[in-house]
């Protein structure tokens, strides 16, 4: 027999996939024909993490359609290593078979990397308290997840506090846990509470926690922290990231930070007297302050100087935040940043207020993003106006006060607020950045400008000498200008501003 | 070129490039070396190869699927692997359950990966979504539980 026929022969007998045993042919269903090793495959599709998250996916769908896909399913390791648990601790069920059904599921993943997604709630999600029948309704569920521990590939925990110190990694040898997320129903409580559950042996990349400190025995910060390269921290204060976190996460490089309050818990993280923290591996930080104090120990307490992209915002817009805190801590950090997104700091009623801060902010040669949200004070836009051109002579100053340019790498500026944005500015953008010579200019690649008006006022329309100027660019640069009122369709204003031209 | 003779008897001549998409046929065609000698394929009948060809003259240059998709791969990259990605393969793919079953086993047998892949998410999408009830139906599969299983299976359900 030639090799070629050999070879075709073997590859008869011994398909690619499949041992050539077949589904029970007990009915007339086309997908009876196909290997056991297809179907698994198959099974494997379904139940993608797209379609789990979606809620389209549950292995015990394909179990219960008939006994040769449950076999198939049952097998099937890699469909169970997803496990969504969702349950309100009050509800009546049999939950010894609910706990049976878990613990069958788990154990159907064999010693595969786990995904687990545990939310138990008591009756009221917004309560805290837990009744004794609620916890011991939480607790075998919680032990069975302990018992995986060494499996837990992404962990996201949202139980009650009287469970959650019951949260134990011990029995885990080696961690193989990428994700941790982990948060308590928010009660509201003035500070958030603190939790020893047991898991400092395990070495997370990414973390996020919410509404909770995490009182890791002090010997172990530095191995839990350590390879912690994204955080998230919901409502928890400044000093547990300046005594706790950032002292033990070197590798740390995207930081997310929602709620951020000043509330000393001196037992667990004495507010910072004196000294700064240098963070130099940090390059994104995402920053959201829950009161004034939160953002003036922030800006005063630590030095970035690997940040490249910084966002900042407020709880509610009535929080006042300092501009001179947040020159400060740029003028310290000397970051090289390329895109800053901040709200209008509409409490600081100075124009010098706006001046220095966004001095600072654009002499970084690097900064190509600036992202303005709910702009409300006029003067923010009429300091950033008069500096964009401040470094050329005119017929006032024949002189400059200012000798080099700002914003020199700009290429995107992108502004939300209300009603009265000041079209009148936007050519400063393309004045030139050396007095003598008019062709070079800012990079700009595009304007921005989303205006929510909130009442019947009107939003002005772009004046006709700004129109004639921002065509000269229109090649080059793109505009987006919108309104959008909120209760009709939102317009584009460069075209409503042309067509009234025309009216 | 390479002919290739499908279990109807059928001959195709195949660009080499199209035809050793089938990791079957390029390695018959490493065997057999510079030869015109049909290579048969028992287990296809011309109307399944007929599809076959078509995806694989579509898919011609794509780039070869990596070994390490489930371990290495970017979240980007895995979307794009979960998905069938192009209008294409969904209007490919849309026929009737015995012709895509019949694909199913001839990507399987001529070894082509990427088919084999693409259909089996084909199937998973039929199924995404549905009931036990409704993926009975689409497939006319007959529930062969005991009483006794079929209250075990109520159970569980009702459970999760």
């Amino acid at each position: 027999m030639p090799r070629s026929n050999k070879r075709e022969m073997a590859a008869l007998s011994n398909p690619p996939i499949g041992s050539g045993q077949r589904l029970p042919l007990h009915s007339l269903s086309p997908i009876q024909r196909l290997p056991i090793e297809i179907a698994s495959m198959i099974f494997r599709y379904y139940a993608s993490e797209e379609a789990r998250e979606a809620g389209h996916a549950n292995p015990l769908t394909l179990g219960a359609v008939c006994k040769s896909w449950r076999e198939i399913a049952w097998t099937t390791r890699e469909i169970w290593t997803f496990l969504y648990v969702h349950v309100l601790l009050s509800k009546s069920r049999s939950w010894r078979t609910f706990y049976e059904l878990v613990a069958e599921w788990l154990s159907r993943c064999a010693n595969r990397p786990l995904n687990i997604h545990l939310h138990c709630y008591p009756e009221d999600p917004d309560q805290k308290k837990t009744t004794q029948y609620e916890f011991r309704n939480g607790l075998p569920l919680l032990t069975l997840v302990n018992r995986y521990s060494g499996q837990w590939h992404a962990l996201d925990i949202q139980v009650p506090d009287v469970l959650m110190s019951y949260l134990d990694s011990s029995s885990c040898t080696e961690s193989n846990l990428s994700h941790l997320l982990m948060g308590i129903p928010n009660d509201g409580d003035f500070l958030p509470p603190t939790f020893a559950p047991r898991i400092a042996n395990l070495r997370p990349r990414v973390v996020e926690l919410f509404c909770f400190y995490l009182r890791i025995p002090p010997q172990f910060l530095a191995q839990f922290w350590a390879c912690v390269t994204r955080l998230r921290l919901v409502n928890l204060s400044v000093e547990y990231l300046y005594t706790i976190i950032f002292p033990n996460a070197p590798n740390l490089r995207e930081f997310v930070f929602q709620g951020a309050i000043f509330k000393s818990n001196e037992a667990l993280a004495p507010a910072p007297s004196t000294g700064s923290v240098s963070h130099p591996q940090l390059e994104s930080l995402e920053i959201e302050f829950a009161d004034s104090e939160a953002e003036c120990l922030f800006m005063d307490a630590f030095i970035l100087p690997g940040l490249k992209v910084l966002r900042i915002s407020q709880v509610e817009p009535y929080i006042k935040l300092h501009p001179e805190c947040l020159d400060g801590f740029l003028t310290r950090s000397s970051c090289h940043l390329r895109t800053m997104e901040f709200p209008p700091l509409i409490y600081a009623a100075e124009e010098d207020d706006w001046i220095d801060v966004l001095t600072t902010l654009g002499s970084i040669p690097t900064l190509e993003k600036l992202n303005i949200n709910g702009d409300e004070n006029p003067l923010f836009m009429d300091s950033l106006s008069d500096l964009l051109d401040a470094h050329l002579p005119s017929d006032d100053e024949p002189t400059p006060a200012r000798p080099a340019p700002l914003f020199p790498s700009l290429r995107l500026f992108s502004w939300r607020g209300y009603e009265w944005f000041p079209w009148e500015m936007i050519p400063s953008f393309f004045a030139p950045l050396h007095p003598h010579d008019s062709d070079v200019r800012r990079p700009l690649q595009k304007i921005q400008v989303h205006c929510h008006p909130r009442s019947e006022e009107t939003v002005k329309h772009i004046p006709v000498d700004v129109l004639s100027e921002l065509l000269r660019f229109v090649g080059e640069v793109e505009f987006d200008f919108t309104v959008d009122p909120g209760s009709g369709p939102s317009q584009d204003w460069l075209e409503a501003s042309i067509a009234k031209l025309f009216k | 070129m390479v002919i290739l003779i499908t279990s109807d008897n059928v001959k195709y001549v195949v660009e080499k490039d199209v035809a050793e998409l089938s990791v079957l046929v390029k390695n018959m065609l490493e065997d057999i070396g510079p030869s015109d000698e049909p290579i048969p394929l028992h287990n296809v009948t011309s109307t399944v190869f007929n599809k076959v060809l078509e995806y694989c003259i579509y898919h011609r240059n794509d780039p070869p699927p990596s070994d390490d998709d489930e371990g290495c791969a970017s979240p980007l990259h895995k979307y794009l692997a979960s998905h069938i990605c192009s209008e294409w393969d969904q209007r490919f793919f849309d026929v009737d359950q015995a012709l895509l079953f019949d694909i199913i086993l001839a990507a399987n047998y001529l070894d082509i990966k990427t088919l084999l892949d693409d259909a089996c998410k084909a199937v998973a999408h039929l199924i995404q979504g549905k009931s036990t009830e409704e993926i009975r139906g689409i497939f006319n599969i007959v529930n062969d539980f005991t009483p006794e299983e079929e209250a075990r299976v109520k159970k569980e359900n009702v459970s999760s």
